[in-house]
């Protein structure tokens, strides 16, 4: 991974002599190697042309060249450490629109891109950025288009929009695709996906019985534990973290896999007991999650905003970047 | 003493479809009587539960929203079971969702595998008609697919506008009542009510009807 890191050079290309930054819009902050820049569409064409080819929106800083962030770059880097998966970026820019060709005139490929698109739009829409047209839209339509052709059998499922715009808020779409596909394939996602859904239900066996021991009065509680884990599976809980959030949860996720992922859902339960008690029913249970789900505080609302909305007893300074995750991981 | 008045009457509906054909919508502006443009795609299956009185009768109607793409249709048709009647969901405004009726009729009788499955009570429901462009599917073609289909009722919607909404899932719920008659069993606990049809897990219908345990949490 070293020939990345060294690769500071495409933005040394200097800002700072090109850009002034007084006549700068302050209506988008990027931070690009630790100076803050501001990109518009009032910006003269020529100085902002990098800027505005960044196709991404965080703000966490930009990684080692133009196609993803700086957190972004470490997730490659967990991928590469854990799974051997290795990031040739002009190489895979290459190979990822040469799959986005082949895609046009593939008819299996277009019956999905209908539903990529029914979806797509209705991810993430209180923010312009994954609307129709909006950069993060086109992204996601592209991350979701090629992985459609690159892996047929498996296909486009619901649930994946939900992790393709956490990667696209932080990456172009070349880096979002093979990153998620080292999600499907690394990270052992795509039995989750599959006709059958089998994995799906071997995961949610194995985090009901690692709940059975951590949390065991809770567990006794969730007799549909299935329904409870499905969404949260199928979306890596990118349905409900914020777009921010996101950096630390999918950092997490790319260093310690499923690990992570079970100690978040206990810590999840956790954190709901005091509501999840107060349940009658099953029914009032399933009522319970599905209002988590499906909050409407929105992407942009914190985990622990979420949680608090829910349960106001709880949680009230519980964010995922607050907990230490390698003792949990270690316990479990 | 028996007490006879005031006794519940659960009936669970299930609502079939395509994705992105409004199924959610419906269901929410139905049970809250709201609109919301952003609803997410339905992952697996949900429901909630409506009381209404009709003809006298109070009725908890349960009603499941279940997935429309493929891929998830394994786990819901899990759901079918038990139901009192189906209300299959078109988008007007897109044709291949109408074709696709058939499918979804068929797989419903599959694996619900409702008694006397001729007479089933089934609702089409057209979903979307403020989409009106001109290219909507004609209410005349709908009609005559379910008039091949065993004369089954046709009804328009809009969720966004509301348009007939409420008496769509009114003449769906009663029409359940009306096949449930001879037989409907008004049971009196709301646990096991409820708990009957609340089964995902494909091997826990003994768990299903338990109790959760209440404890204080530690």
């Amino acid at each position: 991974m070293t020939r990345r890191s060294s690769n500071g050079k495409v933005f040394e290309w200097n800002y700072k002599d090109n850009l002034d930054l007084k006549t700068v819009n302050k209506n988008l902050m990027i931070q690009i190697n630790g100076d803050r820049f501001t990109d518009s569409t009032t910006f003269d064409s020529n100085k902002c042309s990098l800027v505005s080819s960044l196709n991404f929106k965080c703000i966490c800083g930009i990684g080692s060249n133009m196609h993803h962030c700086e957190a972004a770059q470490r997730w490659t880097e967990y991928a590469y450490r854990h799974h051997s998966r290795s990031f040739d970026f002009e190489k895979d820019s290459e190979i990822f629109n040469d799959m986005l060709t082949l895609a046009e005139s593939d008819s299996a490929v277009q019956e999905s891109v209908q539903q990529i698109k029914n979806d797509i739009c209705r991810t993430v829409t209180d923010e312009e950025f994954f609307c129709v047209g909006g950069r993060g839209y086109t992204t996601m339509l592209e991350v979701l288009t090629a992985f459609a052709l690159y892996d047929k059998p498996c296909g486009y499922v619901q649930g994946m929009n939900f992790i393709t715009a956490s990667l696209a808020y932080h990456c172009n779409s070349a880096t979002a695709f093979w990153l998620f596909t080292s999600l499907i394939e690394d990270y052992e996602l795509r039995e989750n996906y599959l006709n059958g859904l089998e994995g799906f239900y071997e995961r949610a066996q194995s985090i009901s019985e690692l709940a059975k021991v951590e949390i065991p009065e809770i567990h006794a509680f969730l007799v549909t534990f299935e329904m409870i884990t499905l969404e949260p599976v199928m979306s890596l809980f990118c349905n409900m973290i914020s777009l921010e959030e996101s950096k630390h949860h999918l950092e997490e996720f790319f260093k310690r896999g499923w690990k992570y992922f079970n100690c978040l859902f206990i810590n999840f339960l956790e954190c709901n007991s005091a509501q999840i008690f107060m349940c009658e029913d099953q029914c009032d249970i399933l009522s319970l999650f599905k209002d988590y789900y499906h909050c409407r505080g929105g992407r942009q609302s914190t985990w622990s905003q979420r949680i608090a909305l829910q349960n106001k007893s709880t949680a009230d300074s519980y964010s995922i970047c607050d907990v230490d995750w390698e003792k949990l991981c270690r316990k479990s | 003493m028996e007490k006879k008045k005031n006794k519940k009457v659960f009936l669970k509906v299930v609502i079939i479809g395509d994705s992105g054909v409004g199924k959610t919508s419906l269901i929410h502006r139905y049970t809250s009587t709201r609109f919301l443009q952003d609803f997410k795609p339905t992952i697996g299956a949900e429901f909630s539960n409506k009381e209404v009185v009709i003809n006298g009768k109070t009725v908890v109607a349960q009603i499941w929203d279940t997935a429309g793409q493929e891929r998830y249709q394994s786990l819901g048709i899990s759901f079918y079971r038990g139901a009192d009647c189906c209300g299959i969901v078109f988008d007007r405004s897109d044709h291949s969702s109408f074709e696709n009726l058939d499918t979804w009729k068929n797989a419903f009788l599959k694996h619900g595998a409702p008694k006397e499955e001729g007479t089933f009570p089934f609702l089409v429901i057209g979903n979307k008609s403020d989409l009106d462009d001109g290219s909507l599917v004609k209410e005349r073609d709908a009609q005559q697919w379910c008039a091949d289909n065993g004369n089954l009722e046709y009804i328009e919607t809009s969720a966004k506008d509301n348009t007939s909404v409420e008496e769509a899932f009114t003449k769906l719920i009663e029409k359940g009542m009306e096949r449930e008659k001879v037989n409907l069993v008004e049971l009196p606990d709301r646990m096991s009510q409820k708990n009957k049809t609340v089964n995902l897990q494909r091997d826990v219908a003994k768990d299903v009807n338990r109790k959760p345990q209440k404890k204080k949490c530690c």
